[in-house]
C-alpha cells in the first residue's frame, strides 16, 4: 500500500510523519470555510440517510415510553444529549424489503420500500436520489454516497445482483450508486483534483475539455452500436453530463477560492478513524455547499468485522444470528451502542457547526435506521428509525413515536421527504404521511 | 425423432397407476446397465419421470415453485429452455425431489439427466444461440492491465476507480458494470493522473509518497523480492517523477527511553535498484548506553541516522529497499529469544514505514521504461519532426487502445488535443494531452460484439476479427489485444481455426495468461473473500497478526493453477495434484519442516490430504467463519464451486447453531449440525451439504490439520456422504469420489470460464454449447489447452445475436425455480 500527497499547502503539518490517518479535517476546517447561508424564502435542509446493517436488538433500541417524556434506550443512549433534535420513530414496517434473500436486497430497499422485482418509473427510486433531483439542482454534487467497510459486495442470492446488497442509493429503479469507502477519493469527488486553488483550477480546465470530447466521442459511438447498447451508452452520456454540470458548478463555487486541509490520505486502518472520516466529509460537503444529500452505510451487509476495541472478536454477521443467546445479545448492544456513538460524534460536530442563524443540526434532516429488525429472523418488522434534525423547524423533535402495527416504514420517508420540500405524493409502498412529527 | 415423441406421449397418457409406473421403472433399470445403453434406458425413462417424481408438487393446483409439469409435455422443451436446464440441474445436484419424497435410483437419475440433456442439446442445435453482450466497459483490474500494456506503468486500480459490482460471482460482467457519474468523474481523473505518472513530468512539484509494511511478517527473515542477506524491510518500486534529488525518512526506531529491541545491533541498509546508497546501524552497546545516560537527546540523535537521507534518482520506476543486513547466526542474537507465533518480544528491530519526497532541483526527465514504451515508434530531434512524430505515437497508442484501425475521424480529434498542449508547453505536454484523451475516450472504455452493418433481431452473426481479437485478449490475458492480434485482424485471418488455435497457444504461452489463475480462479475460488475473514487471533495464533497468512494462501493458489495451466496439466489436476507451491510459512502450517525462506518454490506433498485445491489452506478458509470451521459453508463451496449445483439459499427466519457456551459441556460444530438437521425444515437441504463439509474436518478454520476439537476435547470425525449417497471417509475419498465422475466438476469450470470469457451469465441456451465442450474435451482427458481452445473455437464465443425482444413461453411457467 502506498499513499502520496504534496506537501504545498500551508498548513503543511495536519498530522506527524508515522501518526494514524485520523482527520481532523472539520477542525482545520471550520475556521476557514464560511458557512453557507442559505437565505432563499424556503431554505432546502441538508438530508442524511446513515444505514447500518443487521438491524436492532429492538428490546435495547425501543424506549419503554413513548411522548417526551421517555427515558433513552442503551443502543441510542450516545444521542442523549441531542434529545431535543431527535424523533425516535417505532413501529414501521418495511415490506419492499422481505424476500427469502435478506442480506442481498436489505441495504437496496431501505430507502424505495419496493421490492426487487416488478420495478418501474420511479417505484424503486430511493429517498435521497428523490431529494437529490430536487436539492442537486444547485450544487456540484447532487448526492453523497459512502461506506464505513468496503472490500467484496454483497450480492443478492436470487438474481437481484449485488446492487441491492451494497448500497441504500438507487438513481433510478435499475441504477444502484455504488458508495465510497476511500476518503481520499471522496475529497477530490467534492473538491476537484489537485492540491492547492491554482492545481485545482487547471486541472478542471482540463478535465472540461476532456468531458466535451468524451461526450462528443459518445455520441459518435451512439451512432454506430445497436439499440440494446444504446441504452447502457445513455448512462454514460448521462453521466457525461452530470460530470459537465459538476465541473461547472465546481469552478464557480467557495470551495474554489478556501482554504482547503490536505486531501486525506487513503482508507484508515482504523474502523472508527474511517467512519469518522467519512462523516467529516458529509459534514463539509454540507458545511461548503458542495452538496445537501448524503447516504452512507456505517458497515455492509454481513460484516465479518470485529470489535476489538470492545473486546468482541466474533465476527458481526455470525454474532448477529444471535439465537436469543444473552451474551450475543448483549455483545449485540454493545456494536450497536458503538455504531451510535460514532454517529453521534457525526451530530455532535453539525450540533457546532455555524449555518445561517442556526446550526447544522437545527437545519438538517437526518435518519439513523436499519432495514433489519431481528438479525436472528432477518425480518423487517419492526424497524429501528431515529430521525436526527430540525429541519428549520419542520421537525418537531424531543419525542417518542410509536405507530401501530404494519404502518409502512415508507410513510416515515414520504415525510421527511415532505417535511425537507421535496414534494412527493407517493414512494414504494405508501400510505401516508406522520402529522405527529 | 418423432418416434420417440409418440411413445413419450402415449406414456404420459396411459401411465396413471403408480403400480404401473412402478413396473416400468424396474423394468427401464434391469435394462440398462452397460453405458451404451443409457440413451435407449433413458428414452425409455423419459417424461414420465415427471409423473413419478415430480407432479406431486409441481402441478396446476399447487404451483410448487411457479412451475407445474403435469401441463406440459415433451413438445414443450424447446420453449422452456431455463425450467428444463433447472429440472437437470436440481437432479444432478440431487436437490429434486426433496428428502422424504420418493426417489429415485440413481441410475434411473443418470438415465433421465442423459435423456433430458438428450433433447436440450437437439434443442440447441436446431435454435443454436450464441447470445449477446453487449456493450461493455472495462473494469477496474483490466483498465490497469491495460495501462501497463499501453503506457508500460503498473497502477493500483483501487486507488483510482470505483469498485466493480460483480454478478454471479465475478466482476467482468457487462450487465453489472454501469456508468454513474461518480464513476465517470474517478475515471476522467485516472486518466490525467495515469498519464502523467507514465510520462514523468520535469516541472513536477515535490511530493512526498509513503509506504508502509502491510505483508503481515515479523521481518525476522529473509523476504521475498529483497536482495539476498537481508532481512525483513520493504520493497517498493518507486515511480520517480523526473531526475533529481530525493529525501528518504524512514520511520522512527527508537520509540522510547525504555530500551527495547536495542540490546543488539540492527545494521540497515537502503538499495536503488540493488546498488546500496546509505547505510546505518541502529542498537547496539553504544546506543543502550547513549539512551540510559542521555535519553530524549539520545532517542532523538538515534532516529536522526533514519532521517533526510538524501540521493539522487533518475525518472522512471526504480526498485527502492529499505531492509536490514542479516547476520550469520554467530554473530546474531536474533533468534535467542524464541520465535512466539503471534506475539512475543523477538528482539529486532522493524522498518514500519518511510517516505520518499521530490524531486528537489529536477533536471530534466531521462529514458524511462515508460517513456521508451511510449515513444517507441520515435521521438523529434527537431522542429520540423515534432508533428510526423506526434501522429505516429498517438496514433499508434489508440490503436491499441481502441483495437481497431485508427479513423481520420479519431486522429482529428486527438490531434487537436496535441496542439493545445503543444501551444502551451511543447511537444511532450502535447503528447501527453492527447495521450490523455485516449484513455477518456468511450472507445477505450467501452468494447461493442455489435455487427458492423445493423441486421434484423434474431439474426445470428460471427463476430467481426477485431471484436475477436479482444474477446480473446482479454479472456485469456485481462487486458487489450497486441499488435499480432490486431495485424492478424487487420488481415482478416484471425477467426481461422488453424489461426485461432496457434493464438491461444501463444497467449497462453504469455506470462499475462497468470490473469487466469490470479483473476479468473481467485474469483471461482472465493479467494476474493479472504480479505474479510479476518482469523480470531485469540484461537489461531499461528495464522494471524504477524503469522497472517492469507496473501500467501492466495499465492499458492495462484501459482498452483499457473503451473497446471502453463504446462498443460488436466483441469482435472486442480483437484487432485501431488503437487504445491509452498514458502515456509505455508509449509509449517501444513506440517513440512523442510522447507526455509519466504519466496514459493514447488514441492510434493507426502501428505495425500493436501492434494489438490480442497486440501489448500485459501479454499479451506475462503470456506470457514473467522472462528471456526463451517462444515455448511464447506459443503456449500464444494456443491456450488466444484460441481456447479449450488444449494437453494436458505428460507427465511432460521434459528442459528448455537455456539460453545462458557461452563457448559462443549460440542462439535458436527453434533451442533446435528441438532440443526432434526428441524424438518432444515433437514432436506443440510442433509445434502453438511456431510460434503464434515470430510474436511480435520482442517481447521486456517487450514491447518487437526486431529481433536479443541473445546469438546474428542476426536474428529471426518465422515461424510456425497448427496448420492456415496460414503467418504476423508479428504482422499471425498477427491476420489469427485474425480470418479468428472463430468460435473469440468462443466462447472466450463461454465465459469465462459461466464468469464464473454462477460455474461450463462443461461440456459448455452447450456448445449458447455456440454459440447465438455464432450469435446474428454478425449486427451481434459487438458487446459485444449478446454480453452475448444471454448474459444465454439459458437458461443465466435458468434453473437442481435438481441430480439422477450418472446411469451408457449406454456405460462412462472420459471422461478430455486
Amino acid at each position: 500500500m502506498y499513499i502520496s500527497k504534496k506537501f504545498i499547502s500551508r498548513r503543511t503539518v495536519l498530522r506527524g510523519a508515522g501518526a494514524a490517518i485520523a482527520l481532523p479535517l472539520l477542525d482545520a476546517m471550520i475556521p476557514a470555510a464560511t458557512a453557507l447561508a442559505d437565505t432563499a424564502a424556503a431554505p432546502m435542509p441538508r438530508m442524511g440517510f446513515i444505514y447500518f446493517p443487521h438491524g436492532a436488538v429492538m428490546k435495547s433500541w425501543v424506549p419503554e415510553q413513548t411522548g417526551t417524556g421517555y427515558t433513552m434506550s442503551p443502543i441510542l443512549k450516545p444521542l442523549e444529549p441531542y434529545r431535543s433534535k431527535l424523533t425516535i420513530v417505532s413501529g414501521l414496517r418495511n415490506k419492499g424489503g422481505e424476500s427469502s434473500d435478506p442480506h442481498g436486497i436489505m441495504a437496496g430497499t431501505w430507502l424505495s420500500c419496493y421490492g426487487i422485482k416488478d420495478r418501474k418509473d420511479d417505484l424503486g427510486t430511493t429517498a435521497d436520489q428523490l431529494a437529490a433531483r430536487k436539492f442537486g439542482a444547485g450544487t456540484p454534487l447532487p448526492s453523497l454516497e459512502l461506506t464505513g467497510e468496503g472490500g467484496a459486495a454483497t450480492c443478492s442470492q436470487s438474481g437481484g445482483g449485488c446492487g441491492y446488497g451494497s448500497t441504500t442509493a438507487f438513481r433510478t429503479p435499475f441504477q444502484p450508486l455504488p458508495m465510497e469507502d476511500n476518503p481520499r477519493k471522496v475529497f477530490f469527488t467534492l473538491f476537484g483534483q489537485g492540491d492547492d486553488t491554482k492545481e485545482r483550477k487547471q486541472i478542471l480546465g482540463e478535465t472540461g475539455s476532456l468531458l466535451d470530447y468524451a461526450m462528443e466521442q459518445g455520441k459518435d459511438l451512439d451512432t454506430r452500436i445497436g439499440a440494446a447498447d444504446r441504452a447502457r451508452l445513455s448512462d454514460y452520456l448521462d453521466s457525461v453530463r452530470e460530470v459537465e454540470q459538476r465541473v461547472q458548478r465546481l469552478a464557480t463555487s467557495k470551495s474554489m477560492t478556501m482554504d482547503l486541509p490536505n486531501a486525506p490520505e487513503g482508507i484508515p486502518d482504523q474502523f472508527a478513524d474511517e467512519v469518522g472520516a467519512l462523516f467529516d466529509l458529509i459534514a463539509l460537503a454540507w458545511q461548503t455547499g458542495q452538496t445537501r444529500v448524503a447516504s452512507m452505510m456505517i458497515a455492509k451487509e454481513i460484516s465479518m468485522r470485529t470489535y476489538p476495541n470492545l473486546q468482541i472478536t466474533e465476527a458481526f454477521h455470525p454474532l448477529s444470528h444471535h439465537g436469543n443467546d444473552p451474551d450475543k445479545l448483549a455483545k449485540l448492544v454493545q456494536i450497536q451502542n458503538y455504531h451510535t456513538q460514532l454517529f453521534a460524534k457525526f451530530i455532535d460536530k453539525l450540533a457546532k457547526m455555524p449555518d445561517g442563524d442556526g446550526t447544522m443540526l437545527d437545519h438538517a434532516i437526518i435518519l439513523y435506521g436499519s432495514n433489519m429488525s431481528n438479525s436472528d429472523l432477518h425480518n423487517n418488522d419492526p424497524l429501528p428509525n431515529a430521525v436526527l434534525g430540525g429541519g428549520y423547524g419542520r421537525i418537531t423533535g424531543g419525542q417518542h413515536l410509536h405507530y401501530p402495527q404494519d404502518t409502512p416504514h415508507a410513510n416515515l420517508l414520504l415525510t421527511l421527504l415532505n417535511r425537507a420540500g421535496v414534494e412527493t405524493p407517493s414512494l414504494g409502498n405508501s400510505t401516508g404521511q406522520f402529522a405527529e412529527l | 425423432m418423432p418416434g420417440v415423441f409418440l411413445v413419450n406421449d402415449f406414456r404420459i397418457n396411459a401411465v396413471l397407476g403408480a403400480g404401473l409406473l412402478a413396473a416400468g421403472f424396474c423394468q427401464a433399470v434391469a435394462a440398462a446397465d452397460a453405458p451404451a445403453t443409457t440413451a435407449a434406458r433413458g428414452n425409455a425413462v423419459g417424461w414420465s419421470m415427471f409423473s413419478a417424481y415430480c407432479t406431486e408438487c409441481h402441478n396446476t393446483d399447487d404451483w410448487a415453485g411457479g412451475v407445474a409439469f403435469d401441463a406440459m409435455s415433451e413438445r414443450d422443451i424447446p420453449d422452456n429452455l431455463d425450467v428444463m436446464e433447472k429440472v437437470v440441474r436440481k437432479l444432478r445436484g440431487q436437490q429434486m425431489p426433496p428428502g422424504g419424497h420418493k426417489m429415485p435410483d440413481k441410475a434411473t437419475r443418470a438415465a433421465f439427466i442423459s435423456w433430458m440433456e438428450g433433447r436440450l442439446d437437439q434443442a440447441g442445435a436446431q435454435h443454436e444461440d450464441p447470445g449477446n453482450v453487449g456493450l461493455r466497459r472495462l473494469n477496474r483490474k483490466e483498465y490497469a492491465n491495460a495501462v501497463r500494456d499501453l503506457l508500460g506503468i503498473d497502477i493500483d486500480p483501487a486507488a483510482l476507480l470505483p469498485r466493480d459490482e460483480p454478478r454471479d460471482g465475478l466482476d467482468n460482467i457487462a450487465a453489472a458494470l454501469q456508468v454513474t457519474p461518480s464513476f465517470l468523474d474517478q475515471y476522467i481523473a485516472a486518466a490525467r493522473t495515469v498519464v502523467v505518472a507514465a510520462m514523468g513530468n520535469k516541472d513536477a512539484l515535490p511530493a512526498s509518497t509513503t509506504y508502509r509494511a502491510t505483508k503481515p511478517s515479523t521481518q525476522l527473515f529473509h523476504e521475498d523480492g529483497l536482495p539476498f542477506g537481508t532481512r525483513g524491510g520493504i520493497a517498493v518500486d518507486h515511480n520517480f517523477p523526473a531526475d533529481g534529488e530525493y529525501v528518504l525518512n524512514i520511520a522512527n526506531m527508537a520509540q522510547a527511553l525504555w530500551v527495547y529491541n536495542m540490546e543488539f545491533e540492527n545494521p540497515l541498509v537502503v538499495t536503488l535498484d540493488g546498488k546500496p546508497i546509505y547505510e546505518t546501524s541502529i542498537g547496539g552497546e553504544e546506543d543502550m548506553k547513549a539512551i540510559d545516560q542521555k535519553q530524549d537527546v539520545a532517542v532523538e540523535a538515534i532516529n536522526k541516522r533514519l532521517k533526510d537521507i538524501r540521493f539522487h534518482a533518475t525518472a522512471g520506476v526504480h526498485h527502492f529497499v529499505v531492509a536490514f543486513r542479516h547476520r550469520s547466526f554467530a554473530e546474531s542474537e536474533d533468534r535467542l529469544q524464541m520465535y512466539a507465533p503471534g506475539g512475543g518480544q523477538d528482539r529486532v528491530l522493524r522498518v514500519t514505514s518511510f517516505d520518499i519526497k521530490g524531486p528537489f532541483n529536477a533536471t530534466g526527465v531521462s529514458q524511462t521504461a515508460a517513456r521508451r514504451r511510449i515513444f517507441a515508434a520515435c521521438y523529434p530531434k527537431a522542429a520540423a519532426e515534432e508533428t510526423p512524430c506526434a501522429n505516429k505515437v498517438i496514433a499508434g497508442i489508440a490503436r491499441r487502445a481502441f483495437g481497431r484501425p485508427v479513423t481520420d475521424a479519431d486522429m482529428h480529434g486527438l490531434m487537436h488535443f496535441y496542439a493545445t498542449g503543444y501551444q502551451q508547453a511543447g511537444f511532450d505536454e502535447g503528447i501527453r494531452r492527447a495521450l490523455t484523451a485516449v484513455l477518456a475516450n468511450p472507445n477505450f472504455l467501452f468494447r461493442t460484439d455489435a455487427p458492423a452493418r445493423p441486421l434484423p433481431p434474431g439474426t445470428i452473426y460471427p463476430i467481426d476479427d477485431f471484436t475477436l481479437a479482444s474477446r480473446l485478449s482479454f479472456f485469456l490475458w485481462s487486458s487489450l489485444p497486441d499488435d499480432e492480434l490486431l495485424r492478424l485482424a487487420e488481415a482478416g485471418r484471425l477467426h481461422e481455426p488453424a489461426e485461432l488455435k496457434r493464438q491461444v497457444a501463444r497467449l497462453l504461452a504469455d506470462p499475462r495468461s497468470i490473469s487466469l489463475s490470479n483473476n479468473f480462479g481467485a474469483q471461482w475460488l472465493n479467494l476474493t473473500r479472504l480479505p474479510e475473514i479476518n482469523p480470531d487471533a485469540t484461537i489461531f495464533p499461528y495464522a494471524s497478526g504477524s503469522a497472517d497468512l492469507r496473501d500467501d494462501f492466495v499465492q499458492e493458489v495462484t501459482l498452483f493453477m499457473d503451473d497446471i495451466i502453463r504446462h498443460n496439466g488436466s483441469v482435472l489436476d486442480l483437484l487432485s495434484s501431488p503437487y504445491t507451491f509452498v514458502n515456509e510459512r505455508i509449509a509449517l502450517h501444513y506440517d513440512i519442516n523442510s522447507v526455509r525462506g519466504d519466496q514459493f518454490r514447488k514441492i510434493r506433498l507426502e501428505d495425500s490430504k493436501r492434494w489438490g485445491l480442497l486440501g489448500k489452506g485459501g479454499v479451506l478458509m475462503a470456506s470457514s467463519y473467522p472462528n471456526r470451521t463451517s462444515p455448511v459453508l464447506r459443503g456449500a463451496y464444494v456443491l456450488e464451486r466444484i460441481l456447479g449445483t449450488p444449494p437453494p439459499t436458505p428460507p427465511p427466519a432460521v434459528p442459528a447453531l448455537t455456539e460453545n457456551q462458557p461452563g457448559k459441556k462443549a460440542t462439535t460444530v458436527r453434533e451442533r449440525l446435528e441438532e440443526h438437521r432434526k428441524k424438518p425444515q432444515c433437514f432436506s437441504c443440510h442433509s445434502a451439504i453438511d456431510p460434503i463439509g464434515f470430510t474436511l474436518e480435520g482442517f481447521d478454520a486456517t487450514g491447518k490439520e487437526r486431529s481433536i476439537d479443541r473445546y469438546a476435547r474428542t476426536a474428529i470425525d471426518s465422515l461424510g456422504k456425497l448427496p448420492d449417497g456415496t460414503i467418504v471417509k476423508n479428504p482422499d475419498e471425498l477427491r476420489a469420489a469427485l474425480l470418479a465422475d468428472p463430468v460435473p466438476f469440468v462443466q462447472n469450470l466450463t461454465e465459469r470460464l465462459i461466464a468469464y470469457s464473454l462477460g455474461r451469465v450463462v443461461a440456459a441456451q448455452d447450456m448445449p454449447f458447455v456440454r459440447a465442450i465438455v464432450r469435446a474435451s474428454a478425449a486427451d482427458g481434459y487438458r487446459f489447452d485444449t478446454l480453452l481452445t475448444n471454448i474459444v473455437l465454439s459458437d458461443d464465443f465466435l458468434k453473437a445475436k442481435v438481441p430480439e425482444p422477450p418472446k411469451d413461453p408457449a406454456i405460462k411457467t412462472a420459471a422461478v425455480l430455486n
